[in-house]
């Protein structure tokens, strides 16, 4: 991780974003992700998470600082430049027409076409394998519309994959995935960390998830970056707590060696060290 | 590797469909060429009056090309619109700019200017008035719809309806003040016809529809990026407010032209796109030239049946269209309503 920050490929200088008076700004980050990093931010909802993300894809023009991948300025790289570098998965897709599974996975290869070309075998090749490693195939004759959140979420992967970008930016890619399907893209992500090189980015909710898979986490609170770090940093007790103005318990897993993390209904529990906490809320009710 | 094999557009299957349909739209053609002037005369033992050059190459040749470069037009625009309003119920006509052409027209032939002649053409003051208007409408409704630099889909759709219906209202105006001696030609306009043909006008509609039509060729496959939302369009390197622009113009001076030109005709712009979406698939790339050579079949032949069906009487061929069309929609969304609308 620290060898990854030492040769950064996405870097963001003092990047603020402006919503108009009185709305939400993003406010003045700082981030350096390095070349094969797996990197997720977390935090309560509306805290900028998904804002941060758009404006690394480019998406969203900073009103201030600069956002630089291989120390090129997004601003000044073409759309198909940059989309060669770097894929942006939303949360969801719009689906007015009924696109089947290998269109959309298709669809990915559109930065390295001509204006009018068509898709040759190496185009097809690509797509295949996207297809393939994220367990899409036997879905390729289906119709966009008639597949699961699951599937669909997979299959918009497996579109942003078939760009073969350096840096994959996700905004919550395992929302609609069962159990099985979650571990199954962070262990496609982290793999082609060690075959590609490739840089991962991700939004999360789920914070045992992003403790488990990521190599640093960045949290957000009102539109600044509160904490960066490795997870045993970031997923600490008070921090989380304050943050999220949730009661939660958090302890290491045995078998992961990471954090992980229950929020707590219960007005007063157990903390890690066995202390007694006591609900804010609850205090003040009683 | 798996066994995997992707179905991708290559030349052929995208040139296979599209020279049956020129095949089609030449058959067709031919047919209502050829055509005897009372088709019917020979069923009820009447002698057929004769053909003549001049009928056959000044009045039918004229027209089937008209109705090839109309159809077509509206087909190719039907299918620009639903992309570029992620709408499948879009339409030529939704941005009000067909109704902004029918006011001028309408307010043209009901104050009685008959014909400007410039540059040795002579064009129908009603023709020039009504592209006059779709002009300045294009440019009203882009004014209104744009929020920040942007074209929303949702309110371009918003906007369109409002000037739609003010149009409407302004033409019932014009009717009820009007004197209406010429009610019957003005309603046969705007319900869609073939019968006000100028070939000085057709070759100025032709080639604005024409040259906008091919200007809409490259943004084919952007189209079928931007379908999946500005996000994933814009991260996939489109760029999503120029092709949204583009698109916008585009189209507007098409259907600005081609209504001018025959009036409204109705339903060719949206049942085309959805009968060749079910036929051939999704892809704009194919869908867009598809559905201009099935909008022309389509056109050209429903114009021979509005010449004889009830000979001598020629009906306007919107009414056939619409006729034709909205059964035709209906039993579509019945019978294949997962394959036309996505299941959403």
């Amino acid at each position: 991780m620290c060898e990854g920050r030492r040769n950064p490929i996405l870097d963001l200088k003092g990047v603020a974003i402006d919503f108009g008076p009185g709305a939400f700004r993003l406010d003045s980050i700082d981030l350096s992700i390095g070349r094969g990093e797996v990197f997720g931010i977390i935090g309560p909802n509306g805290s900028g998470k998904t804002t941060l993300l758009r404006a690394m894809a480019g998406l969203l023009s900073p009103d201030r600082g600069t956002v630089s991948v291989d120390g090129q300025p997004l601003n000044r790289t073409s759309p198909s430049a940059r989309a060669r570098s770097i894929a942006y998965v939303p949360q969801e897709a719009a689906l007015t027409f009924p696109f089947t599974v290998q269109e959309v996975v298709l669809m990915g290869r559109f930065p390295y076409l001509g204006c009018l070309g068509f898709e040759k075998e190496s185009d097809i090749e690509v797509a295949r394998w996207a297809l393939e490693i994220t367990e899409t195939d036997h879905l390729k004759e289906r119709i966009m519309g008639d597949l699961s959140g699951g599937e669909r979420q997979r299959v918009i992967l497996a579109m942003a994959l078939a760009q073969e970008p350096a840096i994959v930016l996700l905004d919550e890619p395992t929302s609609f995935l069962d159990i099985k399907h979650q571990v199954n893209v962070h262990r496609l992500l982290v793999r082609l960390r060690e075959e590609r090189q490739l840089t991962v980015v991700s939004v999360l909710h789920d914070l045992t998830m992003a403790s488990t898979w990521f190599d640093r986490l960045c949290l957000m609170a009102d539109g600044k970056a509160k904490k960066v770090g490795p997870p045993a940093d970031v997923i600490k007790y008070q921090l989380i707590k304050e943050t999220y103005e949730t009661e939660v318990y958090i302890d290491v897993n045995a078998v992961t060696g990471r954090p992980y993390i229950i929020p707590l209904p219960t007005r007063e529990t157990m903390g890690p060290g066995g202390e007694k906490i006591n609900h804010p809320r609850g205090d003040r009710r009683s | 590797m798996a066994a995997t094999d992707l179905k991708t557009l290559t030349p052929r299957r995208w040139l296979i469909p599209l020279s049956i349909l020129a095949l089609l739209l030449i058959l067709v053609s031919l047919i209502a060429f050829y055509m005897p002037v009372d088709p019917f005369a020979g069923l009820f033992g009447r002698i057929s009056q004769p053909r003549t050059d001049d009928i056959l190459f000044k009045v039918r040749l004229p027209r089937i090309l008209a109705a090839a470069v109309v159809g077509g037009s509206l087909g190719a625009c039907g299918v620009i619109l639903q992309a570029l309003l992620r709408n499948p119920l879009a339409y030529p006509h939704i941005l009000g700019i067909s109704g902004g052409a029918a006011v001028g027209g309408v307010a043209a032939r009901i104050f009685g200017f008959s014909v400007i002649a410039a540059g040795g053409m002579t064009i129908p003051c009603g023709a020039a008035a009504a592209f006059g208007t779709a002009l300045a409408t294009t440019f009203f409704v882009y004014l209104t719809a744009r929020n920040r630099g942007r074209l929303e889909p949702v309110t371009l759709i918003l906007v369109g309806v409002v000037f739609n219906a003010f149009a409407g209202a302004t033409i019932l105006f014009l009717f009820a003040v009007a004197d209406m001696r010429e009610a019957r030609g003005i309603l046969f306009w705007m319900v869609g016809s073939l019968d006000f043909i100028n070939i000085d006008l057709f070759r100025w509609a032709a080639s604005i529809a024409l040259i906008g039509v091919c200007s809409f060729i490259p943004l084919a496959r952007s189209l079928n990026i931007l379908t999946l939302g500005d996000e994933a369009a814009a991260s996939l390197g489109v760029r999503v407010e120029k092709v949204r622009i583009l698109a916008f113009v585009g189209t507007s001076l098409v259907v600005g032209a081609v209504v001018s030109f025959c009036g409204m005709i109705g339903f060719v712009g949206l049942i085309i796109p959805h009968l060749f979406r079910l036929l051939i698939g999704t892809d704009h790339r194919l869908l867009l030239p598809a559905s201009f050579l099935g909008g022309a079949v389509f056109l050209v032949g429903a114009d021979l049946i509005s010449r004889v069906i009830l000979f001598p009487t020629q009906l306007p061929v919107g009414i056939i269209t619409a006729f034709c069309g909205g059964p035709f929609f209906i039993y579509l969304l019945k019978s294949h309503r997962r394959r036309t609308l996505n299941n959403v």
